[in-house]
């Protein structure tokens, strides 16, 4: 299957958790959770922890997927992100909530990220690439070293063997040299 | 590159939206930056917008098999009783009159037992007159079994709530809460038992849940605990 069948099936399935079928979400899990267990455990470094994290993503998956809009996010982006932010909560000490309310759950809409994802994703992907590739080998480092390894601006300082202030400035010029490179 | 004039978002350069899809904030600075995304559409659309350019990185990382009893505890979770439904699909799926047919015929004998219930139990405030549609739901758990069947008066003034089949409340106790289309939950009252309750309005399409709460209801005024049936008000 080419990468634009996969994302229409992912994209089906996840529609049909959203309609309230639990064997579709049997079914994304079996099509994604190498994948985000790939990006917890990155992140975690610990396959307990990651455990719970997919676990918690799956859970998270099933009450939002109503909110996921195929026309504006690629399916898989959208699952890695949930997947990311619930490792970085755990990661920063702050364990996601385990129970939501009626009132939150009725709200998510606007936590779905990656609007528009869909058409730009593929070129995205060359244009990050290669504005990452412009910026200094020690910055381009430290962006991924956040991105992929959750790390903070202090674990990237002691790493990079820089002071703090020195490594918030680096990321920050990073970021808006890379946002700047992407719009050209 | 170096030559581009940038245009920092203030005057250190942070970017609070940037540095929160990186993940490098902590603390009281994430927490802060997660509400925000909530409450402040302008940088909702900010975020968005970063993650989408920086999610191309994550093609980096390589897939790894997940341990057989995931999943397990994925499905275990997403049972009725457990603190999580899709509750924004619910509407959708039990507003389908099959569905409403099948939960119904699922539980054929109590169900029965609970139209002679309410034949002779007519909600206390008003009797709909025949010729008008009165509204009713039956709210079910994930698995589609009817739990409660809910009759709002022909003056939207009263809902008789009748338990269906046996709820486990754990320790808990069932409240029932309407939610008018878009809108938030608003408690309608403890419901152990066969229930008229008094009820500020409702129309068709609106949705009923049941939350399990402590004794006395929901200490906050919004559903804290489990939801574990929910159903759509449409006349019959």
């Amino acid at each position: 299957m080419d990468l634009e069948s996969q994302r229409e099936a992912l994209g089906e399935a996840l529609r049909r958790v959203g309609a309230g079928e639990a064997s579709a979400l049997k079914d994304v899990y079996d099509k994604t959770s190498a994948k985000l267990f790939g990006v917890a455990l990155r992140i975690l470094g610990d396959p307990t922890e990651a455990e719970d994290v997919l676990q918690e993503v799956y859970t998270t998956v099933w009450r939002r997927a109503a909110s996921f809009d195929a026309a504006r996010a690629s399916p898989i982006t959208w699952l890695a992100t949930i997947a990311r932010n619930r490792s970085i909560d755990r990661l920063r000490g702050r364990p996601a909530r385990r129970t939501e309310s009626i009132d939150a759950a009725l709200n998510v809409a606007d936590a779905s990220p990656l609007a528009e994802a869909r058409l730009e994703e593929a070129q995205g992907r060359g244009r990050l690439h290669g504005c990452l590739g412009e910026l200094e080998a020690l910055q381009q480092q430290a962006v991924r070293a956040a991105f992929l390894d959750g790390q903070t601006y202090e674990a990237l300082a002691r790493q990079a063997g820089v002071p703090l202030g020195t490594m918030k400035s680096w990321i920050r010029r990073s970021l808006i040299r890379l946002k700047a490179c992407m719009e050209r | 590159m170096s030559d581009i004039p940038p245009t920092p978002p203030d005057e250190d350069g942070a970017d609070p939206a940037a540095e929160y899809v990186l993940g490098v904030l902590e603390g009281p600075e994430r927490i802060r930056a997660a509400q925000r995304l909530r409450s402040d559409p302008a940088f909702a659309a900010e975020v968005a917008a970063w993650e989408r350019r920086l999610a191309p990185m994550l093609n980096e990382v390589a897939p790894v098999e997940a341990p057989p009893g995931v999943w397990d505890r994925v499905a275990r979770s997403i049972e009725p009783g457990a603190n999580v439904l899709p509750f924004t699909a619910r509407p959708k799926l039990w507003n389908r009159v099959g569905a409403w047919r099948a939960a119904t015929a699922a539980s054929m004998a109590a169900a029965a037992a609970c139209v002679a219930l309410l034949a002779i139990r007519p909600p206390a405030a008003t009797t709909p007159a025949p010729d008008h549609a009165v509204l009713a739901a039956t709210l079910a758990g994930a698995d589609g079994k009817a739990l409660y069947v809910a009759t709002v008066d022909r003056a939207r003034a009263g809902v008789t709530i009748v338990p269906v089949n046996a709820v486990d409340g754990r320790g808990r106790f069932p409240e029932l809460w309407i939610i008018p289309a878009g809108g938030k939950p608003r408690p309608v009252g403890m419901i152990s038992g066969v229930r008229s309750l008094t009820l500020a309005g409702a129309e068709a399409k609106a949705t009923f849940a049941v939350s399990l709460e402590p004794a006395g209801g929901s200490p906050t005024g919004a559903p804290t605990g489990p939801v574990i049936a929910t159903g759509v008000l449409s006349a019959v």
